[in-house]
């Protein structure tokens, strides 16, 4: 079996960017120029939707390695692909440089959670960034009985609502949502960058191609391009077992970042 | 900035599952007022006669034959030509269950152990 992420071997060494905020730093390789990009999310969460849906994206659309994030937030740990050593937290880019996206080979700390939100906006509002959609998973315990999982929308404002309405997304309308999403919501939303989350029915605790398949569906819709999910449901065990490790650290950062809540029903105060 | 707590990031996360010969899987346990679910994902399982389901007091048993070998040739040291033909689990309950009345189903890869609580609580007439 390969590894799930697909590599381009030829980045670029030098860091042209190095900008240091709240104890996070996002390194920019500047090998391609950004054209007021779509952000896209996708840090293991649920699922492993987002990891799956930005890994298919990475492969398909040929992104090339953009940039990395630093940070003492995150473990000590570094990734081998092809004996290249890698930052497991990893940003990746377009030819044409309209699509960023952020994923990653490890479970984030939550105590990272906030300093990286804030440096992620600061970050989108430098480069003109046009849209943040987070791409996850959202926990359904019948997930075993449902064969095309629907796909869920949330949106930062009234823009990105009537956005994802108008691609037939059923937006959530009452309800918790936790977790990096919703701070990256939060955040775009207090500096008025559209931000949306795509949240595919999931298994909880499973990594969960069939999801990611729905939410891919859905996003390459919204972004005009063309993603075959063929051939991510045909490698559907492999994907699930390569990626066992990663989800079971991230059920551990889960119960930290009180994801139980989405299950709640919300308090009735208006 | 520095300095700060990580440890729990490595609790529960030094063993990866992959063990000589067989993996852990991913499972998931759900408690009802009545039962215990027991959820198991088996990626490469292709039907139920490879899979043995043993139940004891407040301690289920899964095993389940892949129906391949699975090789990871260049992928860390430890793994490094690797193969695994079969998964394996042990797990205990959070309460003891009633073993003739547990089920289980084979689906889609996933198999579901419903386990009925024993009944330990009974209801006293007031004299």
């Amino acid at each position: 079996m390969d590894p799930l992420w697909p590599i381009s071997l030829n980045t670029a060494s030098a860091v042209i960017d190095d900008e240091l905020m709240d104890g996070i730093t996002i390194k920019e390789y500047g090998n391609i120029s950004l054209d007021n990009p779509v952000f896209v999310e996708g840090l293991p969460d649920v699922g492993l939707v987002g990891v799956i849906t930005t890994s298919s994206l990475i492969d398909q659309l040929n992104m090339e390695l953009y940039g990395h994030i630093e940070s003492d937030l995150l473990p000590a740990i570094m990734v081998l692909h092809r004996a290249e050593l890698l930052h497991p937290v990893r940003l990746y880019a377009s030819g044409d440089g309209r699509i960023v996206l952020l994923t990653s080979e490890i479970a984030l700390m939550p105590a990272s959670y906030y300093p990286l939100a804030y440096s992620l906006i600061d970050w989108a509002i430098r480069n003109k960034v046009s849209k943040v959609i987070s791409v996850n998973g959202y926990p359904v315990p019948n997930r075993l009985d449902i064969k095309k999982p629907q796909v869920f929308g949330v949106g930062n404002g009234k823009d990105a609502v009537e956005f994802l309405r108008k691609h037939g997304v059923e937006v959530i309308e009452e309800g918790f949502i936790a977790g990096f999403y919703a701070l990256l919501l939060r955040e775009s939303k207090k500096y008025r960058i559209p931000g949306l989350a795509l949240l595919g029915q999931s298994f909880p605790k499973y990594p969960d191609p069939g999801s990611a398949a729905s939410v891919i569906d859905k996003l390459a819709e919204m972004l005009g391009i063309d993603i075959d999910v063929k051939p991510l449901l045909e490698k559907e065990d492999e994907i699930k077992l390569g990626l066992r490790d990663l989800m079971k650290q991230t059920e551990g950062a889960m119960r930290q970042s009180h994801k139980v809540i989405e299950e709640h029903l919300p308090a009735m105060y208006r | 900035m520095r300095c700060r707590d990580m440890s729990w990031w490595f609790e529960d996360r030094e063993e990866s599952g992959f063990r000589e010969g067989y993996i852990e899987p991913l499972i998931e346990v759900r408690e009802t007022e009545k039962e215990i679910v027991v959820r198991a994902d088996l990626p490469f399982v292709k039907d139920k006669d490879g899979v043995k389901v043993e139940v004891s007091g407040d301690e289920l048993e899964i095993s389940a034959a892949m129906g391949r070998a699975i090789k990871w040739e260049k992928w860390g040291v430890h793994q490094r030509r690797q193969s695994y033909t079969q998964y394996r689990t042990r797990i205990r309950l959070p309460t003891e269950v009633d073993v003739g009345s547990a089920r289980a189903t084979f689906r889609d890869g996933v198999l579901t152990v419903s386990l009925p609580k024993k009944v330990t609580k009974v209801r006293i007439g007031i004299e």
